[in-house]
């Protein structure tokens, strides 16, 4: 075992983990092959928060920030034990918000166009803005960075998630206060889900479309591919007159209202910083992970979704009452959750597992480490379903359904 | 220099040290400084408390996090305080002058800017704290402490600030 891994591992679970991508970690070698002038301002420390994607290659590709706060992307086979040298990318004097639920993301066309996308925090309390940074060659190289909404105020734009549909449409959702601004103080519950779309891979932005009113102000949002080829997206939604519940909603044309997609009843007048997880189900409709609490009892649950994102059935506690952050992933019949939790002196990685859509699970042991961590990232390749999990030290991946 | 000019300075220019000048002068309309938080100042705050606290754990994202301060500061009334506001922002290292220029953290005896393992603190502060913000401490001088997702109950505060 590499570094500061205290490792539990599950008979047929491989570890792989990579001790060079530690924060600071790494040098600036490579920084020069994305043809970027790589700027390292002063930011003193960042976060761990970490994207993750397949490209059409079938290579991982993870982008996150080092300590000096600049925007890397390393890349392998999925095959391999070890990443390639980090690349810096040119994102001028750009500050990144990567912990929490904050992180840059990156994704994929089928068309070649690679972007990634963050969270710049402003100078004022609660704002930021979502910037992009876009390759039309595979990622071989990228433009440096644009703001992707045409609101220009500085309020809250946070907490963007990005994904490409079928035809390559790119969706952009992220949380943003304009609406709290016009209202009366106090009259607006939490902030509004706004998105809009690109047809040229990031290039171009049509304009912002709001999703829905009322969502939470601090937590991700989860985006999932629908069954003909659409993007669906869950979230965190603050139903009346204080519950912080979770909403579904598809990410077309329509102006349905949005689902509630689960009923835990959680009042609550707070932060949570815990959004939920979703993935498209084999069988119709979707698998998904959120945290809350029902009657007192906080946990991270699991629920089946119909396709318009009504619950069916009843949720089901993952087993782990420290369970945080949890993240589904399906591959056929088979359903994978991992989640991380601290029990005092180490955060332990664990997954549950299902080979029958949901209907059963059995709980593995992946790895702990002492040190800081992000959350779990589920990842499908093209030969399975694979666990990053970036520690303050290590990078890893571990095989989970192949 | 006038005292409290001066006491700012000194405060500030023990940012890096122990922080307990701060803790247990509590003579401030505002905070002079930001103190570090590491994963062993809340047992040091709890072992060396001189008087009663509400400890208000925040992130500057936290939207719901300034009316609690706001609400608590009032409860608590002007300074000097019989019972200390402290303020931790746990994502704050990296920009003490920022922090020192809202208007909320302002508001604190002592603000503190967290840097660690926030899961070992969650821990250690209470196992049951989810990472929820704001979450509010109320720290007797004596006695155990009590834990809230958000603002405490107005009748709790009450009878906290009447120990």
């Amino acid at each position: 075992m590499v570094g500061g891994v205290v490792g539990l591992l599950a008979a047929s679970a491989l570890l792989w983990s990579v001790g060079a991508l530690a924060q600071g970690g790494h040098t600036r070698h490579g920084a020069d092959t994305a043809g970027a002038t790589a700027q390292a301002p002063d930011r003193s420390r960042a976060g761990l928060g970490i994207g993750v994607a397949v490209a059409p290659s079938g290579k991982l590709w993870v982008v996150g920030v080092d300590r000096e706060g600049r925007l890397f992307i390393r890349t392998r086979d999925d095959g391999d034990r070890e990443w390639g040298v980090p690349r810096l990318l040119d994102i001028g004097n750009d500050k990144i918000a990567a912990d929490g639920e904050n992180r840059p993301k990156i994704a994929f066309s089928t068309a070649g166009h690679v972007v990634i996308s963050y969270t710049q925090p402003l100078a004022k309390p609660y704002t930021g803005e979502i910037r992009m940074l876009r390759s039309e060659d595979g990622g071989a190289s990228f433009t440096p960075p644009l703001t992707v909404h045409r609101d220009r105020q500085v309020i809250t734009h946070r907490f963007e998630s990005i994904a490409f549909d079928a035809s390559g449409t790119l969706h952009t959702v992220w949380i943003d206060k304009r609406d709290q601004v016009l209202a009366a103080r106090g009259t607006y519950r939490g902030a509004a889900l706004y998105r809009n779309e690109s047809r040229d891979g990031g290039k171009s932005f049509g304009p912002d479309l709001k999703l829905a009113d009322h969502s939470c102000e601090c937590c991700r949002v989860a985006l999932a591919p629908t069954p003909d080829g659409g993007i669906a997206a869950m979230w965190r939604h603050v139903f009346a007159p204080n519950i912080r519940d979770h909403a579904f909603a598809i990410l077309d044309t329509a102006t349905a209202a949005p689902m509630r997609a689960s009923f835990d009843d959680w009042q609550l007048d707070a932060c949570p910083h815990h959004g939920p997880g979703l993935s498209p189900a084999s069988d119709g409709g979707y698998h998904a992970v959120w945290f809350g609490e029902k009657v007192g009892r906080a946990a991270v649950r699991y629920g089946r979704l119909a396709a318009d994102g009504s619950s069916r059935g009843a949720a089901r506690e993952v087993p782990d009452p420290r369970a945080e952050h949890a993240d589904v992933l399906a591959l056929g019949a088979t359903v994978a959750i991992v989640w991380r939790s601290f029990d005092g002196r180490q955060s332990r990685l664990r997954a549950w597992l299902s080979s029958d859509e949901g209907a059963s699970f059995a709980l593995r042991e992946l790895a702990a480490s002492e040190d800081e961590n992000d959350h779990p990232r589920l990842l499908l390749t093209p030969v399975g379903i694979r666990v990053l999990w970036r520690t303050a030290k290590e990078f890893h991946v571990i095989p989970l359904v192949s | 220099m006038s005292y409290r000019l001066y006491l700012e300075s000194v405060l500030c220019g023990v940012r890096r040290g122990t922080g307990w000048l701060i803790l247990s002068s509590g003579a401030l309309a505002a905070p002079g400084g930001v103190q570090d938080f590491g994963i062993d100042t809340w047992a040091k705050l709890q072992r060396n408390a001189v008087k009663a606290q509400a400890v208000v754990f925040t992130t500057t994202e936290c939207a719901h996090c300034p009316a609690v301060i706001e609400r608590l500061a009032t409860a608590l009334g002007k300074p000097p305080r019989r019972v200390g506001l402290a303020v931790v922002v746990m994502d704050g290292q990296e920009q003490p002058a920022a922090l020192l220029a809202d208007r909320h953290y302002r508001l604190a005896d002592t603000l503190y800017a967290f840097d660690g393992n926030s899961l070992a603190l969650r821990h250690r502060v209470n196992p049951e704290w989810r990472g929820l913000t704001p979450y509010v401490v109320l720290l007797p001088a004596k006695g155990p402490a009590r834990y809230f997702n958000g603002a405490p109950p107005a009748a709790v505060l009450q009878s906290f600030l009447q120990q």
